[in-house]
């Protein structure tokens, strides 16, 4: 968990999940799935992680 | 499919209770409707039949035209706020073009308006049915209904 990189604001922490998001699609070379991210939310949410903590915990997840 | 076909299976959704009303990172809340299903994803959140993701969207959360919360208040104040809407049945959906400004309305006079905020790159909310679809609406004047029937 990382909470380096939190945005103040709700909005705009909510672009960061979607950023992250794409950069995890990138990295790994294919698009997730809606139930990919939703699974990723659960995952990450109350917990306070920032850009490359939620990054990390997708490659984690998704990375195979 | 057309987007009076999407309101159209939306309304399934009419007359079922929220419940497991969350708040999920910034301002995400979620909103699962319909049977619990089996957690499958090795997390701990237990999903509904249907689960309601407002998500890149602006909202505020009314009850008898007085404001609860908003999406950009603090946390604290909106995690009191939507406990309001556990256990609420919902009454109706209206989805206004071009853009998708969506209010949902419950039972008690609640009300969840949502204000659609990009016209590209991110989805204003998006809904997984039973049927293993999931409905989007956004960017802009975009919607889509995906199926993804295959568990990820």
């Amino acid at each position: 968990m990382s909470s380096e990189g939190t945005p103040k604001g709700n909005r705009a922490q909510n672009k960061q999940f979607t950023d992250a998001i794409r950069e995890i699609e990138k990295l790994i070379g294919r698009k997730l799935s809606k139930r990919e991210v939703r699974r990723l939310h659960d995952a990450i949410s109350g917990q306070d992680y920032g850009y490359h903590g939620i990054i990390e915990e997708g490659l984690k997840e998704f990375d195979n | 499919m057309n987007i009076n076909e999407v309101k159209s299976r939306i309304s399934l959704l009419l007359g079922q209770k929220a419940w497991g009303v969350s708040l999920g990172v910034g301002s995400f809340l979620t909103l699962e409707f319909g049977q619990p299903l089996l957690n499958t994803n090795g997390h701990q959140q237990v999903h509904g039949e249907w689960h309601l993701w407002i998500y890149n969207c602006v909202w505020r959360l009314e009850q008898a035209g007085k404001v609860l919360a908003a999406s950009e208040d603090e946390r604290s104040k909106i995690e009191s706020a939507i406990v309001r809407l556990e256990g609420l049945s919902l009454q109706s959906i209206d989805i206004q073009p071009p853009i998708w400004d969506t209010v949902f309305t419950f039972e008690n006079e609640v009300i969840l308006r949502l204000f659609s905020i990009y016209s590209e790159d991110y989805e204003h909310w998006m809904l997984y049915t039973p049927d293993g679809n999931v409905l989007s609406l956004g960017p802009g004047s975009n919607w889509s209904y995906d199926n993804e029937a295959i568990p990820a």
